[in-house]
């Protein structure tokens, strides 16, 4: 308590708390105050360094007893002190005019005021509403953060002029029973936690605030928002700011112009990532705030905004001369080419340096020969079909037996692994070289042969693909490999909250017998980026029909004459392979070895394995050790 | 496993290792050397824009906005001998996050097919995507 505040001139109620002799109470003992600062005795002036919390009760407990001859009137209670005389010396303080010291409102540079009203709960909110709305129009009234605990009602007001009003209508409003309404004002903010509530309320109102179409959010006297008004949500507070742009960087990251007009702002530290959080803004309004120094801009270097607002701070009526403030807010922020609403000449700057950082436009595909295309384009869809679907046993076939695979997983910038979804399950197998540095663990593990790729393959998460999302790029189509690189959305639909995944996915693929296999494949898997996840399953995709048994990846390109039977192998497991190298081995009269080599050469196509055996022992082409 | 074919992962993974760093220091700070980590048919897929060739792939990069990457996971294995006929080479994948002028950083995924071309490695196919949905790309 820094002040003799509170000296109400109606002493009559005083506690008496302190009995050692104060130097102004001589005759009246009732007139020892605890609050006193001045000339007082160590004793008072160790009270006088009382914590908040202690001298505010104290305070209130004045008040009560005070309220208790309030019907008196302060005014008589006053006349009968004059009498005593003693008090008008103290701390040559003037008498008051009215026989009543106003406590005097502080105020600092955050211009937030709780109020606190003692008893004020014995009252229907809005009646209390009314009156202090009526006493203090023309201004008013908009009470934040509204609580009542016990009888004493507690809420904030943003507006200093409102503050100093309030403060001067302590006890001057009688209500109907005949208690004049305490108010007790101070310049302060409460602590506040970032509650999942205070996050929610925040989105909403923000949600309600945004125009998608100009990509500007609105959030000028964010606190008064309707969803807001019962929390305390002031953008003057650090951690309450820097949630806000959180929040807004997660969902609305390419934001291109934010109005924090009128907000109590006194500091923009809490904006001072902005650059990254918001890489797209060009429009930024923060006029009617507390800033005072220009130096507050520091926290905006690099920002790219070219339209600023500031005008209505404090800090704009520092500067006599326009240029001057031009040119230190150009310091920081080189391109703004309109300020406070005006338009500046536009900057001069050397050429050498780009102005925006200009990408090439994305393309959904790319494709190294146009004809590569069909097969891409099968192969794929019958692939991620089967994928997507109950067992990825068939995918078999479309992996060649010494084919290798290998995953890595990461977290897009901006997730971690601390906050979900979580990517762990694909955490065991991450192959991530940058990690795994020890040469047996990084060939232990590469999934190496059909099977045990398979095996993992059906071990994942059961997936649905949003197919839509897919990019391609055929990098390579020879006759000897094609190389493909497909990215894309998926979703594990058994989970609770089913996860959004972005994946991306290199193939190389070998023509095998009649069709394709995959010989070489590096998996990636990532969580989708919020703005992924805006556009994901947005079209809804055609139902493609299951697969047949007698579609299957490894597809028949050579125009339907590549034998009919390329596409109903069996799925070859390791027991059916035996019997497939023992029934060739019958067939062909070869030995297990070359038998073997004849069905791995046909990706274990047993007809095709047949015919390529045939013609090949015609020709004469096989030695004669192999029927040994 | 095959000890040969172990001896060829572990030369991968290497491989890796190093063209990594010397690729994105490239791409970051010596751009100018760029073309000569490439074949001279060599591929760049760049979101979906193919560039064939040394000097257009050096055209290109000299045109974009300057980069600053940082690789977090990365994978390499041996490509199948047969299809390419039993030339000596590595499929390589790469996560990371690449900032663009000092904006914000975006997540990239990278992948490269690169070949023993006598006693240098080169690179046949490089693709690069941004991890940005399609709409956001237009």
């Amino acid at each position: 308590m820094p002040k003799p505040n509170g000296k109400k001139g109606g002493g009559g109620g005083w506690r008496n708390q302190y009995n050692e002799p104060d130097f102004r109470s001589s005759e009246s003992t009732r007139r020892v105050s605890f609050k006193s600062s001045r000339g007082g005795n160590p004793t008072q002036r160790d009270n006088s360094k009382k914590d908040w919390a202690n001298s505010l009760k104290s305070h209130f407990e004045d008040e009560d007893i005070d309220m208790g001859s309030s019907l008196n009137g302060a005014r008589y209670n006053n006349k009968k002190f004059s009498k005593g005389g003693k008090r008008m010396t103290r701390g040559g303080s003037p008498a008051p005019a009215r026989g009543r010291v106003k406590r005097k409102l502080m105020h600092g540079p955050i211009t937030w005021y709780s109020v606190y009203m003692p008893h004020g709960n014995r009252y229907e909110r809005h009646v209390i509403e009314q009156m202090l709305m009526q006493h203090i129009a023309p201004l008013p009234l908009i009470p934040i953060n509204w609580t009542a605990s016990g009888t004493m009602v507690t809420f904030y007001v943003d507006d200093p002029k409102v503050a100093d009003k309030l403060n001067d209508l302590n006890q001057e409003i009688q209500m109907a029973d005949g208690f004049k309404l305490m108010m007790r004002v101070m310049n302060r903010m409460p602590n506040v936690e970032i509650s999942l509530k205070l996050k929610d309320r925040m989105k909403l109102a923000m949600m309600k605030r945004y125009n998608p179409t100009t990509k500007a959010l609105d959030l000028t006297r964010f606190h008064i928002d309707p969803v807001l008004q019962e929390l305390f949500c002031a953008l003057a507070k650090h951690q309450i700011c820097r949630q806000a742009l959180e929040i807004i960087s997660e969902n609305i990251r390419d934001l291109e112009a934010l109005n924090l007009s009128n907000n109590n702002i006194h500091m923009l530290i809490p904006l001072k990532d902005m650059t990254t959080l918001l890489p797209n803004l060009k429009v930024l309004h923060i006029g009617h705030n507390k800033l005072r120094d220009i130096a507050q801009l520091d926290s905006l270097k690099g920002l790219g905004v070219v339209d600023l607002l500031l005008d209505g701070n404090p800090l704009c009526d520092k500067f006599k001369d326009q240029t001057a403030y031009i040119s230190e807010v150009r310091k920081r922020l080189p391109k703004v080419v309109k300020l406070d609403g005006i338009d500046l000449p536009p900057p001069i700057s050397f050429d050498i340096e780009d102005d925006v950082a200009r990408l090439p436009p994305s393309k959904q595909t790319f494709l190294c020969c146009a004809e590569g295309q069909a097969i891409m384009r099968k192969f794929m869809e019958q692939y991620f079909i089967i994928f997507d679907s109950d067992s990825r046993k068939p995918l078999l076939q479309a992996y060649h037996e010494n084919a290798l695979l290998s995953m890595t997983m990461a977290y897009p910038y901006g997730q971690n692994s601390r906050n979900p979804p979580f990517l762990t399950w694909y955490a065991t197998d991450n192959r991530n070289l940058q990690r795994v540095t020890d040469s047996e663990r990084r060939a232990k593990m590469l999934k190496h042969g059909n099977l045990q790729i398979v095996t993992f393959l059906d071990e994942m998460p059961h997936t649905k693909h949003d197919m839509n999302s897919f990019t391609v790029d055929l990098s390579l189509f020879t006759p000897q490999l094609l190389l493909v690189t497909v990215t894309g959305i998926f979703k594990e639909p058994a989970k609770q909250r089913p996860p959004l995944r972005y994946f991306v996915r290199t193939f190389v693929i070998v023509p095998s017998g009649s069709g394709y296999c995959i010989v070489n494949e590096e998996v990636h898997i990532s969580n989708a980026t919020e703005a992924q996840i805006k556009e994901a399953f947005k079209t809804p995709t055609v139902e493609i029909v299951p697969p047949t048994p007698a579609t299957s990846p490894n597809l028949n390109t050579s125009g339907g004459g590549g034998g009919p039977s390329s596409s109903a192998v069996p799925v070859p497991d390791d027991a059916v392979k035996q019997q497939m190298i023992q029934a060739m081995q019958r067939d062909s009269g070869m030995n297990p070895e070359w038998s073997r080599k004849c069905l791995e050469d046909t990706n274990w196509d047993y007809q095709m394995a047949g015919a390529v055996f045939t013609e090949a022992k015609n020709k004469g082409l096989i030695p004669q050790e192999a029927f040994v | 496993m095959d000890p040969n074919l172990k001896a060829k992962i572990d030369q991968a993974c290497r491989t890796a290792e190093e063209f990594t760093k010397v690729y994105y220091e490239s791409v970051d700070k010596k751009r100018h050397l760029i073309s000569k980590l490439y074949l001279d048919t060599g591929l760049l897929t760049w979101n979906g824009n193919g560039i064939t060739g040394c000097e257009p792939i050096q055209k290109f990069y000299i045109e974009l906005p300057s980069t600053d990457h940082t690789v977090v996971t990365l994978d390499a294995q041996p490509v199948y001998d047969m299809a390419v006929n039993g030339q000596l080479t590595f499929l390589i994948q790469v996560s990371g996050h690449v900032k663009y002028q000092n904006k914000s950083a975006k997540t990239f995924q990278q992948s490269f097919v690169v070949t023993a071309l006598g006693d240098k490695w080169k690179i046949v196919s490089d693709c690069f995507r941004l991890q940005e949905p399609l709409s956001a790309e237009k």
